[in-house]
């Protein structure tokens, strides 16, 4: 699915030919090092950039959805409004579907708050709804727990497990034990200029016990082939 | 905070009358009291007729000023050859004060049946013209990048990015312009008063006061208005930006 990209900003080589293919139904996690052009792929992927060589292939016309690292949110609309936005934006105005998403993602009671009046966690699940109010085919992740404490962190991550269960999902990381946790397959990036090292199947029930051997194996196993140079 | 800075004006204000001809606050705390009610006998007119006479004539023009500099600022932002045509215009008048326009403005609008009037909107026009359109047009223009990106990833329209991304975020531009504008346009009314006999305003009064001469605790009592109003204003318009932009 995503075949041999190549990109550089000027003299700066950021991906030197990354290959890996999601499958439908499957949760993806890249993992690497800040600054290994893991955000790049993703933008790729959803067609915010263009890669100089290399191309992106999609088995069916897809509708991708993207939660940005930072949430994102329009300041100026409420959680409703922003949900909305990304209906608007398909042509459908359908305030339902706002509501059905908004209980999806725990968030009823918050519609008319403004992102500013609302917590890290809070605004990332608006985020997230905000994604998946266009029934996307293909959900894009940068990162989006990256900036929250870690209790919060952990119980996004096990929501978010619920919430996009059965659909297709990249979701770009640099924290281990958040790849081990989500992932169906691990893409592990090197450094800059980034290509795969490997490509770690997990195949533990989840929800996933963090402190199980299994779990930790996986976490070694993804340590080591992140050390590789 | 607020009260220790206020008496630390009053013990310097004092200080600075007893070697000087500026009246001591009490004075013009009186001075300004009674004038505000009771007509003053040069011009007959009380201080809040006077401030009443200014104020109107502000906000007309201001208003006129922003009906116009707040369209043609989103306008010229987005629309490439409005803007080629309108910014070299701004930049070349944006330097001139409002003030240097005085003279040219009474001149051109001498065969005007209300000269005075007209060119002291006029003045003002200019003055708060030109802010409001410089701040609408800096915020139209520079939408940050994240928030178009927010439109590419959703494949936005064009109409929904203006209606949703662009004006709203426009709208800082025109609250900090108003503000700005408003600001500015009641120091020229000020200063255009003083030149024109005008009949009444603040900038008159205080001027035809020291033309009299001696009375200057009027003149400072004048210009404690001028200040007083100049705050509320402000203080109006900075409160009602929550009541526009309630996501701030």
């Amino acid at each position: 699915m995503v075949e041999g990209l190549r990109k550089s900003y000027g003299n700066l080589k950021v991906l030197d030919g990354v290959t890996f293919s999601v499958e439908k139904g499957e949760f993806v996690c890249l993992i690497g090092e800040s600054g290994c052009g893991k955000t790049t792929i993703l933008k790729i992927i959803a067609g915010l950039e263009r890669p100089d060589e290399g191309r992106v292939e999609f088995k069916d016309v897809i509708r991708p959805g993207f939660v940005f690292q930072d949430d994102r949110l329009l300041p100026w609309k409420t959680v409703y409004g922003n949900i909305l936005f990304a209906l608007k934006a398909m042509g459908i105005e359908d305030g339902e579907v706002v509501r059905r998403i908004i209980d999806f993602v725990g968030l009823k009671g918050f519609e008319n708050y403004y992102p500013k009046q609302l917590s890290g966690g809070m605004r990332q699940r608006v985020g997230i709804a905000r994604a998946l109010a266009v029934n996307p085919d293909l959900l894009l992740m940068d990162e989006p727990f990256a900036s929250l404490d870690a209790r919060t962190r952990e119980r996004m991550q096990e929501e978010l497990l619920r919430i996009v269960e059965g659909k297709t999902v990249v979701f770009v990381t640099h924290s281990i034990d958040e790849a081990v946790y989500l992932a169906d397959r691990v893409v592990v990036l090197s450094r800059r200029p980034s290509k795969v090292v490997r490509i770690i199947e997990i195949e533990i029930e989840k929800p996933r016990d963090r402190n199980s051997e299994d779990f930790i194996e996986k976490r070694k196993e993804i340590y080591s082939a992140l050390r590789f140079k | 905070m607020r009260l220790k800075g206020a008496i630390f004006l009053i013990l310097l204000w004092y200080f600075v009358s007893a070697f000087t001809e500026l009246p001591h606050p009490h004075e013009v705390a009186e001075t300004f009291l009674i004038l505000l009610l009771k007509p003053e006998p040069v011009l007959g007119k009380t201080l809040i007729q006077h401030a009443y006479a200014s104020l109107f004539r502000v906000l007309t023009a201001s208003l006129i000023a922003f009906t116009i500099a707040i369209p043609l600022g989103i306008v010229s932002a987005l629309n490439r050859t409005l803007m080629e045509l309108v910014t070299p215009l701004v930049e070349a008048l944006r330097p001139i004060p409002p003030l240097a326009w005085i003279p040219l403005a009474y001149i051109i609008f001498a065969p005007l049946p209300n000269t005075v009037q007209i060119s002291q909107i006029f003045i003002v026009f200019v003055g708060a013209f030109f802010p409001c359109f410089i701040s609408v047009f800096d915020y139209s223009r520079n939408v940050p990048e994240e928030f178009l990106e927010i439109a590419r990833v959703f494949r936005a329209r064009e109409k929904l990015i203006l209606r949703d991304i662009v004006l709203p975020h426009s709208l800082q531009g025109v609250v900090s312009g108003v503000r700005i504008g408003l600001g500015v346009g009641w120091m020229s009314i000020i200063a255009a008063e003083m030149i024109a006999t005008s009949g009444e305003g603040l900038g008159y009064f205080i001027m035809v006061m020291y033309k009299v001469g001696g009375r200057t605790a009027e003149i400072v009592a004048g210009m404690a208005m001028i200040g007083i109003i100049g705050y509320v204003m402000n203080l109006i318009l900075l409160k009602s930006e929550k009541l526009v932009m309630p996501w701030r």
